[in-house]
């Protein structure tokens, strides 16, 4: 298969234009917006992180914001928290999804995604105000305030559970039924061909999916405020307090940096960053 | 070459996007309220912190302004938007400690007073009194006086709102009553702000040096007061950040905006509020302020309010005007049009707080309308009110002595002071018992006001110690041997991965290979029993 698309895509280009004048549009041309926005939006801000990040209060360079921010243990807990609640989160939101995504790719009750619809529904409704609510309910069944910490958990799941559902649901829904078939005819059984055939193939819907859950739970602070009475600090909530409270612009740019190549650390860890696996699987 | 051509084009179109972005915030405002043009006037304010009715009827009063209101969330955004686009708004509205900061870095303009009239003659002399004392240098400049830079707008004090029917008022006379007490673990809250926590912080950790000042008394009392309250020295920090960590599991929540409906639908006893907070929370929780729906908030919880007696916190918002607005003749008809007693009278009845204007139309309209009982007690009395006449309740004011109020359970409330600025008793209230708290939401006495400390702002080196504290109060800390434990079994995990993944490309990772058979390395072939 794959020495086949090679050989495609070696093949002479047909429509390539024999003559060129001057300025004329072409599809490459249609890139420019979004290389405008990119550069606007994504690489200033970017650049302007990083600038704050390796200068001090009065511009000069200086690396104190990363020192105190690894010399003070207060800080590296609050990261080690994140992370915990985070993958917390995450393997959670796997566990619920996987099977709910398998449910809606293979029920004939989604047929025109009626069902899969409904999960998703609630990501229409903005999320502070979905935040509230779920928090009231809690409240009214007594579950809220056993522990802070579940209860951030309980808040974090609710919000990105249709992160995860989604993209494990596209692969899915795309699946080639044959590999089953094959996977009987060759004598698996139910189970073997969960774990040795469809498991496999929905990894790189698992993987996006990880990815959008994880990332965004790590810095999410509305929820952690909300869930956690304010009692539980995690990595986004000191960057924001350093950004509007402290008027500390520096040690806020430093904190998110770090954060930024922490998670890119984690993502080449754990193979992310291998175009194979995402294969249009991303929202 | 047609490279190039390419990373011209799209360094053209960002130059161009910067280059409009530049020049519509760069433009001058320079249209005058005068020439006949139309004027925008960008105010930005608190969230449902004025009456967006009295806008329109600005609007309505100078047809060629045009007002543009924003809100924003608390006074530091309110700054990061000013350094970023200093001429973002004409008039904003922050506190007393950000007007200090604003000024300091010549960021506000110093206001001619002589123009707004409708202000100056009726704000609370006290008021003034107490802005006109908070001096300070601002950069290249002379020393000011906070109340040069402002036009007041709403002022209030910090305290305990406590649901009767539980806490004993007794507990809520200090800050740390609340926490000495098990029966509230887990039933109190604090504010989510860091100014405001270090305060009660303060004033818990000194608690017994402010009660000894309060005892001793004496005209030096608020000064001494105010330096307990404002003291940034490290040990101090330390000191509180102790204090605050050891009240912090006995927390229901650090919260900002969500105490006041938690102490009324019953989830707390008591929580740190805001006066204006306060006025609210009590009227919802007593029933008296309607739905949107046209009902009343039918559940009823006793609240009150309470200003611990060894000193708390007194704040000032003010109206300021950008240094780099062009917009002065509109920005002073507006601060004139909002300080008129009528529409501060309206005002206040929207929005809850107190406003720094005083005056008889603020004491008729607001101050006896909202709180004078005296009517009560004479029902109390068993007169029928709808007998008696203006004049036979005014000549039945004139006989009742303070001591016949008490016996029923009321009490005349001097506001002199507020007013006029002395204690001549022409501005006097008449409460019940029940309603006290509520009146000291609103318009406190002279005697509480007094242990009231204005806080500056914090900048510098005393900014980082106090970030460094709050970040601990918040936070847990884990030991450092567990957080190096942690770190370095997430490294190990890590390269543990990265081998595995790579195992194929790594040759000392890879097994011996397998010795050769017989068969292969005489390169014969091995045929199966079967085959043979």
């Amino acid at each position: 298969m794959r020495e086949e698309l090679k050989v495609i895509n070696k093949a002479p280009v047909v429509f390539e234009p024999t003559e060129k004048k001057g300025l004329r549009f072409s599809r490459k041309h249609l890139c420019i917006p979004y290389g405008v926005f990119l550069a606007c939006f994504v690489v200033l801000p970017l650049a302007l992180i990083v600038f704050y990040a390796f200068t001090d209060k009065d511009g000069g360079i200086s690396l104190d914001n990363f020192v105190r921010f690894f010399t003070n243990t207060t800080t590296l807990t609050t990261v080690i928290i994140s992370v915990l609640l985070a993958l917390a989160t995450t393997l959670i939101c796997l566990i619920l999804a996987y099977p709910v995504a398998y449910i809606l790719a293979r029920s004939n009750l989604n047929r025109g995604g009626t069902l899969l619809m409904l999960f998703i529904m609630p990501m229409w409704i903005n999320f502070v105000l979905r935040a509230m609510a779920m928090k009231d309910l809690l409240t009214l069944i007594g579950v809220f305030g056993w522990n802070n910490y579940v209860n951030v958990v309980i808040g974090m799941v609710y919000d990105y559970l249709p992160f995860m559902i989604l993209p494990i649901y596209s692969v899915l829904s795309k699946m080639d039924k044959s590999y089953l078939e094959a996977s009987k005819d060759l004598g698996a059984n139910a189970f073997q061909t969960l774990t040795r055939v469809t498991l496999p193939l929905s990894m790189p819907g698992i993987s996006s999916g990880i990815t959008m859950v994880f990332m965004p739970t790590m810095t999410c602070y509305v929820i952690s405020d909300t869930f956690g009475n304010g009692l539980i600090t995690i990595v986004g909530k000191l960057i924001d307090e350093q950004f509007t409270t402290f008027q500390n612009w520096n040690l806020g740019s430093a904190i998110a940096l770090v954060l930024l190549v922490i998670m890119l650390v984690s993502m080449w860890v754990t193979g992310g960053f291998k175009s194979e696996d995402i294969r249009g699987t991303n929202l | 070459m047609k490279m190039l051509k390419n990373k011209a084009c799209v360094l053209l179109a960002i130059l161009m996007v910067f280059s409009s972005i530049w020049s519509t915030s760069t433009t001058p405002l320079t249209a005058k309220a005068d020439d006949g043009a139309k004027v925008t006037l960008k105010i930005a304010n608190c969230e449902d912190y004025i009456d967006e009715d009295l806008l329109d009827a600005f609007e309505e009063e100078y047809p060629n302004i045009d007002v543009v209101y924003s809100t924003y969330a608390t006074n530091e955004i309110l700054y990061n938007e000013l350094v970023i686009n200093p001429s973002s708004y004409d008039i904003v509205v922050p506190s007393e400690y950000m007007i200090e900061k604003l000024a300091a870095e010549n960021r506000i303009k110093k206001l001619d007073q002589t123009k707004i009239t409708g202000y100056t003659d009726n704000v609370s002399p006290f008021i003034k009194g107490v802005l006109d004392n908070i001096k300070f240098t601002p950069k290249n400049g002379t020393e000011s006086m906070l109340s040069e830079y402002m036009v007041g707008y709403m002022w209030g004090t910090m305290g305990w709102v406590y649901n009767t029917a539980v806490v004993d008022v007794e507990d809520v006379k200090s800050w740390s009553g609340v926490f000495k007490n098990s029966k509230y673990n887990k039933r109190a809250t604090l504010k989510d702000s860091v100014r405001d926590t270090y305060l009660v912080g303060l004033a818990m950790t000194f608690e017994d040096e402010l009660k000894e000042i309060v005892a001793t008394g004496g005209d030096d009392m608020n000064a001494k007061i105010t330096e307990v309250l404002n003291r940034t020295d490290i040990a101090s920090i330390e000191k509180v950040g102790d204090t605050l960590s050891s009240v912090k599991p006995k927390l229901y929540a650090f919260e900002v905006d969500s105490g006041k409906n938690d102490i009324i639908t019953g989830k707390i006893d008591a929580y740190v509020a805001w006066s204006g907070d306060a006025a609210y929370a009590i009227d919802v929780a007593l029933g008296y302020v309607e739905d949107d729906d046209g009902s009343f908030v039918s559940e009823t919880k006793p609240l009150d309010y309470y200003i611990p007696e060894e000193g708390s916190n007194i704040w000032f918002d003010g109206m300021v005007i950008p240094s780099a607005s062009r917009n002065d003749d509109a920005c002073y008809k507006f601060m004139e049009f909002i300080s008129r007693p009528e529409n501060v009278a309206q005002n206040m009845n929207y929005i809850g707080y107190t406003s720094m204007v005083a005056g008889d139309v603020i004491y008729n309209d607001i101050v006896l309308d909202w709180f004078d009982e005296f009517e009560y007690y004479l029902e109390d009395l068993g007169y029928d009110l709808e007998t008696l006449s203006d004049s036979d309740i005014e000549t039945l004011y004139e006989n009742t002595t303070e001591l016949e109020l008490n016996e029923y359970g009321y009490q005349t409330v001097d506001l002199s002071y507020f007013f006029t600025g002395d204690e001549s008793g022409d501005y006097t209230v008449i409460v019940s018992e029940e309603s006290f708290g509520r009146l000291m939401a609103q318009y406190p006495t002279e005697e509480i006001v007094k242990r009231c400390a204005v806080m500056s702002y914090f900048d510098g080196d005393e900014l980082l110690a106090l970030n460094e504290m709050w970040e601990t109060v918040k936070g847990e800390t884990f030991p450092l041997w567990l957080i190096l434990v942690i770190f370095a079994g997430v490294i190990l995990l890590g390269a543990g991965i990265v081998l595995y993944r790579n195992k194929d490309k790594i040759k000392w990772l890879k097994l011996p290979e397998r010795k050769k058979t017989y068969a292969e390395r005489k390169g014969l072939k091995v045929i199966s029993r079967e085959e043979l």
